[in-house]
């Protein structure tokens, strides 16, 4: 027999995001020792609540959590830790100019306010929607080491027992363009529009650019299962202070302000790390969580790498689209058209497709477009404790917003929210009256602030090749590493917005021992 | 009143291919096209006396040999020509030249970098092997793998059980050239910025993708889908050769011609189809423009999708669906063409004297960004500001192109949209179009101007009138992931029949499109063949 090796730890988690934290919550929760080390003081990455303004509080980079699996809040015992969701369930509309607004039901529904033939095409579409997004999610399940054979017979005889999709609409539907197949579908601008910016928001692809319907079936599938988007109390900052909580309540450690500069590899094994201060802290296993880029090039280096290995994370490309702006107001924008009950709702702010595309093609070239395409929340209305009282926050994602935009930010900054503002103006007339404090994060302040390279929220762009292996190198096992002991749990092994999907993932293939 | 065995409505590379092999197999074949001249988009033209080019392509122009042999048309007078290389240019004077052999292709890569010309040894083998993979799938039908009927069901199990016979690293490539952009592919290869242009210019000719755009790596290996043999072979070798026929293309349109002709089959120009006579459901035969009716039992369509059914029937004869399906098929105008009768051979000063390179083709440098940016151009309805320029001097090669010294020059305009936004091709927007092509081959080629004799510009309208082509779009319908294989004609219904018995689509439209060129006439004929066998059986 061996010698036993003690280590300090059983596992290190890197990168207190929420894939870190929910991996690291979920590995305590089994019984290891587990040290997570995050580099800035604030735990969660980009699910943070701040201060914009003495006594205004907003989620300053993500605003909602895309898709928490229920089944994980209950396993890790969220509740407990302090994590609590307001009375409404959270709506998503598309707010129309001229007050007709449409609310987007979740799953199959019907939706009210369409022509009758929009009407009937949208309960068609939706549930070709979910028959292909429920296809694709078995075919994702599939790992690199799977015979492909059996898993496509699978996916094949399921196929075969589903009433509303064939096999052969996945092969069509998927690379085609998601314009096209709207506007095949739809007449209404306005929903055509909306559904697009639901699918691509975060993306840097056009709505007419081949393969963006897949990234429709992407965002469908994450939702399916009982995970929607909600919005904690407190703010997305709640969800990061809970998952803490689960991860000391086990025994846990957490330790902010600690920077990895090495993973340590030892006989071809992660057998600890080192930190930015020289401290070497070993351990059985390490599980990173930020992106696979900087942690297998920069952390592990490329000399511990197979030179294809390391080519296929260096073809790794991150691009940000978008920018995020929070506002303090001093009231209650009027929505037009709109019960103030539902003002907290999720809104999803362009005409058409059209506007959209145009959007996309003035990003594509470097520059801002007048009106841009825009997620819209204002957390206050359901959160009381987020505003001072009868003040409220907005919280906007702006989409197509260029990392490196012509002429510079210093110049580009103040027309950036000039046109958020003027374009909500349509929306909520009172809108600029009411701004009493703002920040305005641009995909460069996004990259500095919350570590996102090119301020990409997915740690690397999202296309075909990604999404249909979701592994950030296709040679990879699993959400190992092929390094033994070092596994990948960040957005770039399983994206997906604020779900801590791409974490659990990780931490499961770590507690069955199998990379 | 005339009675056939089949009618081909259109006299196209496909159109002619499938009636030769119709005719060959005993059946009374008769082609009919509406112009006086045949071959459709691929037709030649005389732009001046004695100056023979092709009217819409570039000139590069072959036909699998699998099709040559079965049609044996070295006996109907085919033969090809080969032309070696293709150069591009940049007004800096800086060139990229392809080259056959292999080591003079790193040599010449290696002038502009050392590892991109190591990785071009890659990066060929790659792609090579991708055509190779992709080679078995162009013949036959997709057939319908993709139904809901147990036969299909039981065809799609077999068909995964052959995929999975693929190694993990097979399969990692086939996902990655299909769902990759051009750009990340190249970038995933090269790094100098001229080489990744000089491949992707001419993958890029025809479509409507951008550099940038996902699915669009695919277009990267067509060009070695030719060197099923003799090239694939020689691992060690250059970029692939460009084939033409000797006399032009209507050289290889009448060796076709003469095939079907000798087998007893005909073809008549001049001769539209204006309807196709439906009767019980079924369709009887064609009628002409002068009211003629000529009976057939089978009736295939070269023309275009849209043209096939929304042009040739009553929109009440079609079964529910088809109009709102064939609606759906994308077709796009891309690209445009200016034609030059030229009195002397031009001159490239930064070419080393008697460089060989530029039979093959000359190509205007721009970078991966730039062709980007003249796609979102086209996107946007903009008359192109920087067009991608591709030009072809097929009379290097074959001097009966030509009086005696005198050449004749294709040059091909990438990312022209068919309609403007702004509005019409005037004619003022026309010229100068044409002029600030001039202006920009006049960079590399200061005497151009002062040897034209004579010059043409064809838009994609152009095309759309003349050759009959919806939209201008040479391959009759956009060749993008989704409407490709199983879903070429029709969204998960890859196939050469149509929902209306005894009508067939024998042209680009069906697979495998401009992939391969007659291979849809002939996978049609096949088709045919083996149900008038079964029938025969039965």
């Amino acid at each position: 027999m061996s010698t036993v090796k003690t280590h300090s730890y059983d596992v290190i988690v890197i990168g207190a995001g929420h894939n870190g934290l929910v991996a690291a919550a979920t590995l305590a929760r089994a019984g290891k020792r587990v040290l997570l080390l995050e580099r800035s003081q604030q735990m969660g990455g980009a699910m943070a609540t701040a201060e914009i303004s003495p006594g205004y509080r907003v989620s300053t980079a993500a605003h909602m959590i895309d898709a928490l699996p229920p089944r994980l809040e209950r396993q890790l015992r969220l509740k407990k830790y302090g994590l609590r969701y307001g009375k409404q369930p959270l709506l998503t509309m598309a707010l129309n100019r001229d007050g007709k607004h449409l609310t987007l039901p979740a799953g199959n529904k019907p939706m009210e306010g369409l022509s009758a033939s929009d009407g009937e095409a949208y309960i068609r579409f939706a549930r070709q929607r979910e028959g292909l997004a429920r296809l694709l999610s078995h075919a994702m399940a599939q790992r690199a080491g799977d015979n492909l054979g059996h898993s496509l017979q699978r996916l094949i005889w399921r196929a075969a027992f589903m009433r509303h999709v064939a096999i052969g609409e996945l092969t069509q539907f998927a690379p085609a363009r998601l314009g096209d197949i709207l506007d095949r579908e739809f007449e209404s601008p306005l929903l055509k529009g909306a559904l697009a910016l639901d699918a691509l928001i975060g993306q840097a692809e056009g709505p007419y650019e081949p393969g963006t319907a897949l990234q429709l079936l992407h965002k469908t599938s994450q939702r399916q299962g009982g995970a929607r988007q909600r919005v904690p109390l407190g703010g997305l900052g709640a969800l990061a202070e809970a998952l803490c909580g689960a991860i000391l309540a086990r025994g846990g450690e957490i330790r902010p302000g600690v920077e990895v500069s090495k993973i340590i590899v030892h006989g071809g094994h992660a057998a600890g790390v080192e930190t930015a201060s020289g401290e070497k802290i070993t351990a059985a296993q390490v599980l990173s969580c930020i992106d696979a880029r900087t942690t297998m090039l920069d952390l592990v280096g490329a000399a511990c790498l197979d030179t294809g290995l390391a080519k296929s994370f260096r073809q790794i490309r991150h691009r940000g689209a978008t920018a995020k702006i929070n506002l303090a107001l001093d009231g209650l924008p009027t929505i037009a058209g709109l019960a103030p009950a539902l003002a907290g709702s999720r809104f999803l702010i362009v005409p058409s497709l059209k506007e959209l595309d145009e959007a996309c093609l003035a990003f594509r070239r470097g520059g801002l477009t007048t009106e841009p395409p825009m997620e819209v929340h204002l957390p206050s209305v359901n959160d009381a404790t987020l505003a001072p009282d009868g003040q409220h926050v907005i919280s906007i994602i702006v989409q197509y917003v260029p990392h490196d935009v012509t002429g510079g930010w210093n110049t580009a900054h103040e027309k950036l929210v000039q046109n958020v503002v003027q374009t909500l103006t349509l929306y909520m007339p009172d809108i600029a009256s009411r701004i009493v404090a703002g920040e305005v994060l641009t995909p460069p302040d996004i990259e500095m602030k919350y570590s996102l390279t090119q301020g990409d929220w997915h740690h690397g762009v999202l296309d075909m090749a990604r999404l249909l292996t979701l592994k950030p190198a296709a040679l990879m096992e699993g959400y190992g590493s092929t390094i033994p002991g070092l596994y990948l749990g960040g957005a770039a092994a399983m994206a997906g917005g604020i779900s801590g999907s791409a974490g659990e993932a990780a931490a499961r293939a770590m507690l069955k021992g199998r990379a | 009143m005339k009675r056939h065995d089949a009618i081909v409505i259109g006299a196209g590379v496909n159109g002619l291919t499938a009636a030769a092999y119709l005719a060959r197999s005993g059946l009374r074949v008769l082609v009919l096209d509406r112009n006086a001249r045949a071959g459709g988009g691929d037709m030649g033209y005389e732009i001046a006396p004695g100056f023979r080019l092709s009217r819409f392509a570039l000139g590069h122009m072959g036909l699998p040999s699998g099709i040559v042999t079965d049609l044996d048309l070295a006996r109907h007078g085919l033969r090809f020509l080969r032309a070696e290389g293709g150069v591009t240019m940049r007004p800096d004077g800086s060139y990229l030249a392809s080259y056959r052999d292999g080591d003079v292709q790193r040599r010449e890569l290696a002038r502009h970098s050392a590892r991109d010309a190591d990785a071009f040894i890659r990066y060929r083998r790659d792609k090579l092997a991708d055509a190779q993979r992709l080679a078995p799938l162009l013949t036959g039908g997709m057939d319908d793998v993709v139904g809901r009927n147990f036969s299909a069901f039981r065809r799609r199990l077999a068909l995964a059980g052959k995929l999975g016979a693929m190694g993990p690293a097979d399969i990692i490539e086939a996902s990655r050239i299909w769902t990759q952009s051009m750009a990340q592919t190249l970038d995933d290869y090269f790094e100098n910025d001229l080489v990744k242009a000089h491949l992707a210019g001419p993958a890029l000719m025809g479509a409507t993708l951008g550099p940038s755009s996902q699915t669009g790596a695919s277009r990267l290996i067509t060009g070695f889908l030719g060197l099923q043999g003799r090239g694939a072979q020689d691992a060690a070798a250059g970029l692939p050769d460009h084939v033409m026929p000797l006399g032009g293309p209507d050289a290889l349109l009448d060796a076709l011609r003469h095939a079907i002709e000798a087998a007893g089959g005909s073809l008549r120009l001049e001769a539209e189809v204006t309807d196709v006579m439906i009767r019980d459901s079924r369709v009887r035969g064609v009628v002409l423009a002068d009211g003629e009716e000529i009976e057939a039992d089978a009736v295939l369509s070269d023309l275009d999708l849209k043209r096939s059914f929304l042009g040739l029937f009553q929109w009440k004869d079609l079964p529910d669906g088809l109009v709102t399906k064939t609606g759906a098929f994308r077709t796009t105008g891309a690209v445009a063409k200016i034609n030059l009768a030229l009195d002397g051979l031009p001159s490239f000063p930064s070419l080393p004297q008697g460089c060989g390179a530029i039979a093959g083709g000359l190509m205007l440098g721009t970078s991966l960004d730039e062709m980007d940016r003249a796609y979102d151009d086209w996107r946007d309805g903009l008359p192109p500001r920087g067009p991608l320029i591709q030009a072809f001097l097929p009379s290097l090669t074959d001097s009966t192109l030509a009086p005696q010294g005198k050449h004749v020059m294709s040059v091909m305009l990438q990312f022209v949209p068919q309609t403007l936004y702004e509005g019409d091709w005037t004619v003022a927007r026309r010229t100068e179009l044409t002029k600030r092509v001039m202006d920009r081959l006049a960079e590399i080629s200061p005497d151009l101007d002062r040897l034209v004799i004579a010059s043409e510009l064809l838009l994609p309208g152009d095309m759309e009138n003349e050759a009959g082509l919806t939209a201008g779009d040479l391959a009759q319908g956009e060749m993008t992931l989704d409407q490709m294989f199983v879903n070429r004609p029709f969204a998960a219904g890859g196939s050469y029949e149509t929902p209306l018995r005894n009508f067939y689509i024998c042209s680009s439209s069906a697979h495998p499109g401009t992939l391969a060129a007659g291979m849809a006439g002939a996978n049609a004929a096949a088709r045919i063949l083996s149900m008038g066998r079964k029938r025969a059986a039965s």
